[in-house]
């Protein structure tokens, strides 16, 4: 590809609207996720991708539907009923997190699978369209259907606004449940908006990224992040722009022909990783640093 | 008939290695390295191009190698958290096993389908001639892995049951922690290399978890462990085929679903027969 095409996409609206899409999806996974990476529980959101898969099918099944609207909210439903059992699982000092965590993970994953079958071997659903259904699993070759992407950017932008409204709770909880509590900050209450937050955009992700890589959109951005900051501001505003700039590089590889969700999460982990190893605030510098002294 | 057979020797072959994943607490660990073979499968591919050769269980073994190193070094030299590390490794290896797939292997027989969901009904398909008698291959080199594991985990049995109940104590005792932790990943990636492509992934973290947590719900003994989970590895495993058979449903992942679903209620159980006891146990002191 020479630089004349390389220009003349970027003027093209074809390549901008998938590209706005994936990037503002991606600033709003970088800041959400945050919380749980924060919180120790990064993992948390791969269980809940995979997990969401059943969700979509089950809508379909019901609603008959392809509609991204009637799947999200499916997805969410499945998202949330993962997230109580693996609370539940795990029992009450989160002992066994890590096993409840692989069980709901792999179990309703299968679910999902199992009813991915009976959609496609079922006469009740031979008329139906379906053509799409999969792309829930790896995300979408190169996102095309506006209706889709109006949709992402709509959840996006609504958990954007959420988080920053609420923004001193959630800074406040994350470091300090008691004293937030205390404070009179309703930690339980703040916990209940990450925890839809999140479902919100691990629902409307799944679209582009995929089940199985979800979860990397949540935790990447925030541990390259923390490589170069030691304020929650200074980190969020590093995740940010590291989820931006990997949401456009990987859609403008998707339009190369490489498969879109894939090479979101490639670009993005190849930047937390360089991170990991020239961050001005990562421990491998520091550690190099007070060698050299 | 021959799909229930396999099914059931990679249930064992993935519940034994299991079993210590979950006892360390490795049990994502385990999800990542189901993942991260994908990548040493397709690489191994471009070496040699074919789907039953031992150079893809060699170059999967290195990337499950490379996947535990990488984890651990982020872990405790990058001073990342735990699970934030796993969440960084396993995707950035699944997703260049993605592209690399979907960009060069395009008209292979390596279907991205196939590898998470699994094909039984056509594991039977490629055959080889074992004293005259025709058996799938994939049962040949599943039985190799199974044999392969009990052997090792029979040797290494007492290093593995102290390190995995008390590793400081095991550390004291002269034993190479982290050599064992190696180990079992590299028996865990070798497993679900051989079952994955016939299996799929999510059956393989499936085998690997939840029937050792079901075992240990009830037992407090490690022997007793192994036994009841291969029971409920075998049970389950053989009622869900006979599900997916007669219902025409996609038979890896009915398994893992109706696993989970029998776990929720033995956890739901125990629980139960917990609140129990401890009630017993406060009407039985005497009142002050």
């Amino acid at each position: 590809m020479n630089l004349t095409e390389l220009t003349a996409m970027l003027r093209d609206i074809n390549f901008w609207v998938p590209a706005l899409s994936a990037m503002i999806l991606a600033l709003a996974t970088s800041l959400v996720g945050s919380v749980s990476v924060l919180r120790g529980q990064s993992l948390i959101g791969d269980a809940i991708g995979h997990a969401s898969l059943p969700g979509v099918m089950l809508a379909f099944m019901l609603f008959l539907t392809r509609a991204p609207w009637v799947l999200m909210l499916g997805a969410m439903v499945f998202g949330y009923i993962a997230y109580r059992l693996i609370e539940y699982l795990a029992g009450p000092d989160k002992a066994d997190l890590d096993r409840a965590q692989a069980i709901v993970l792999s179990s309703f994953f299968g679910l999902g699978i199992t009813l991915k079958s009976v959609i496609q071997s079922h006469p009740h659903y031979r008329q139906v369209p379906k053509a799409g259904l999969e792309t829930y699993i790896f995300g979408q070759a190169a996102l095309a259907a506006r209706k889709d992407l109006y949709m992402i950017i709509g959840v996006a932008i609504f958990t954007i606004i959420l988080f920053f409204i609420f923004y001193k709770e959630i800074q406040l909880s994350i470091f300090d449940d008691r004293f937030a509590d205390v404070t009179g900050f309703k930690p339980d209450l703040v916990h209940q908006i990450t925890l839809i937050l999140i479902l919100a955009l691990i629902a409307t992700g799944l679209r582009v990224v995929g089940a199985i890589l979800i979860a990397a959109l949540l935790i990447a951005p925030t541990v390259a992040g923390l490589q170069w900051k030691g304020s929650f501001r200074g980190v969020l505003r590093v995740a940010a722009v590291t989820g931006v700039v990997s949401a456009f590089l990987g859609t403008l590889l998707g339009r190369l022909g490489w498969p879109n969700g894939a090479s979101i999460v490639f670009v993005l982990s190849l930047i937390t990783l360089v991170s990991i190893v020239i961050g001005t605030h990562s421990t491998l510098r520091k550690k190099r640093m007070s060698r050299r002294l | 008939m021959y799909g229930l057979i396999i099914l059931l020797f990679a249930a064992v072959a993935l519940t034994l290695p299991g079993l210590f994943l979950v006892l360390r607490n490795m049990a994502m660990l385990g999800d990542a390295l189901s993942h991260t073979v994908l990548l040493g499968i397709v690489l191994g591919f471009f070496i040699a191009p074919d789907l039953n050769s031992p150079v893809l269980i060699l170059t999967a073994s290195v990337f499950s190698v490379l996947t535990v190193s990488l984890i651990e070094y982020l872990n405790q030299k990058a001073g990342i958290a735990g699970d934030a590390s796993i969440g960084i490794v396993f995707p950035f290896f699944f997703a260049l096993g993605v592209i690399l797939l979907s960009r060069y292997l395009r008209n292979v027989h390596l279907d991205l389908d196939c590898v998470i969901m699994g094909d039984l009904t056509f594991a039977d398909l490629v055959r080889t001639e074992i004293f005259g008698i025709s058996v799938p291959s994939s049962l040949v080199s599943l039985a190799i892995v199974l044999i392969f594991n009990i052997f090792l985990i029979t040797l290494f049995f007492k290093e593995l049951k102290l390190s995995s109940f008390d590793p400081l104590m095991a550390t004291l005792a002269g034993f190479h922690n982290q050599l064992l932790n190696f180990g079992l990943s590299l028996m865990v990636a070798v497993s679900a290399v051989v079952s994955f492509e016939i299996v799929g992934a999510i059956l393989v973290i499936a085998f690997l978890v939840i029937p050792a947590s079901f075992a240990l719900l009830f037992t407090r003994s490690l022997g007793q462990a192994i036994v009841y989970s291969l029971l409920y590895a075998l049970v389950t495993g053989s009622v869900s085929y006979a599900l997916s058979w007669y219902f025409n449903l996609n038979a890896a992942g009915l398994t893992a679903a109706i696993m989970g679903f029998v776990y929720v209620l033995a956890f739901a159980y125990h629980q139960y027969r917990n609140s129990v006891k401890s009630d017993r146990r406060q009407f039985a002191k005497p009142s002050a």
